[in-house]
């Protein structure tokens, strides 16, 4: 989880606590799915767009809880396709996990309520701040109609 | 006769999508802690600055960058990397000037190093940090080695996890031969000032692998 300075530093001083206790680490990037509605050029998660069980990642949340972990980063593919997303965000919450989201930021609209309420940190994936390239960067185009 | 023309965009386009969302968040007034990560490319390297620009419109908004990374999970390795990298000295002169949050200064030199294809060799604290679980809940060793150490929903799956750290041991120090053409910086360049710390917990780690309790 990257987080801001104070959070780094946090994560810094639990990674040496850790270490002097043998532990495993604390901090877990769960990929929710491989399925993507973008088709990055440097990426090739989006080939396989497989979507994880509810039921198995609800038990993989609650082993991460039993062994410790405090911070779990929900991704993908594109975690925002994923059809139980929010009630996995609700309940890595309820396990008193941190949460944090990364995300290409195509859907959050659909899920602004739960985000804001149970989501940390929240990443989003932009790689320019002209739309145009960034568009071409995902592979996914704008496309226009024109008639004259 | 004056002929009109007609532009109507049908799909609004990825950009336009994530920005209206990251406004629509930062309108709530309880939102959550917001980062835009860009990972430098080719076909961006040159237009930068557009990032911080942008960050400066959505209100100061903490940009992580990131080189692209062609080994391990999830990589296209076809990719190839290979473009001037002045762009990143502008984008960081332009982010002071609008004092905007940024990856370290640290970091981006060796963003740099690994950007002009030399080896990076310094101790990863990857392994010992993160767990890189799979939809199946299949745990992959880091980031770029890649390999599946187990599935965490194994009964044994922590005697597996300290087994793999100890067959792997040379991540802790950055010698391990896989680990020097990685660009994987979250988890592999510590942010400014931080270093020291990971090289000493490293540095327990290896005592805890060397000792009866990994035997």
């Amino acid at each position: 989880m990257q987080m801001n300075e104070n959070n780094k530093l946090k994560k810094m001083q639990m990674y040496l606590l850790n270490a002097e206790e043998n532990a495993l680490p604390k901090d877990a990037y769960l990929q929710v799915d491989f399925a993507c509605n973008a088709k990055c050029i440097m990426c090739d998660i989006w080939k396989n767009p497989f979507i994880g069980d509810t039921v198995l990642l609800y038990s993989i949340i609650d082993k991460l809880s039993n062994l410790n972990f405090e911070y779990i980063t929900l991704w993908g593919g594109e975690p925002l396709l994923h059809p139980k997303i929010d009630d996995l965000i609700v309940y890595a919450k309820n396990k008193g996990l941190k949460v944090q989201m990364i995300t290409n930021g195509s859907l959050l609209d659909e899920h602004i309520d739960v985000i804001c309420e149970h989501v940390n940190n929240l990443v989003v994936s932009i790689d320019s701040g002209n739309a145009s390239i960034h568009d071409d960067i995902r592979n996914k185009p704008r496309h226009f109609f024109i008639s004259c | 006769m004056q002929v009109y023309t007609m532009i109507l965009e049908i799909n609004p386009g990825i950009f336009s999508l994530a920005v209206n969302g990251i406004k629509e968040l930062l309108a709530k007034e309880k939102h959550p802690n917001i980062e835009i990560d860009c990972t430098i490319l080719n076909e961006n390297i040159s237009s930068l600055e557009s990032i911080v620009k942008l960050s400066k419109d959505l209100g100061g908004v903490f940009v992580d960058f990131d080189p692209v990374q062609i080994l391990g999970v999830g990589n296209n390795s076809k990719y190839k990397f290979q473009s001037d990298i002045s762009g990143v000295f502008k984008m960081q002169e332009l982010a002071k000037k609008y004092n905007i949050e940024i990856t370290s200064p640290e970091k981006m030199k060796l963003i740099e190093k690994y950007l002009k294809n030399q080896n990076i060799v310094m101790p990863c604290y990857s392994y010992c940090k993160d767990m890189l679980i799979s939809p199946k809940g299949d745990v992959h060793t880091c980031w770029t080695i890649g390999e599946v150490i187990g599935n965490v929903l194994d009964n044994d799956f922590v005697n597996l996890w300290y087994k793999a750290l100890a067959k792997n041991k040379d991540v802790l120090t950055g010698n391990k031969k896989e680990c020097f053409g990685c660009g994987f910086s979250h988890s592999r360049m510590p942010d400014v000032g931080y270093s020291h710390i990971v090289e000493k917990a490293n540095q327990i780690r290896l005592a805890h692998i060397e000792s009866k309790s990994f035997k």
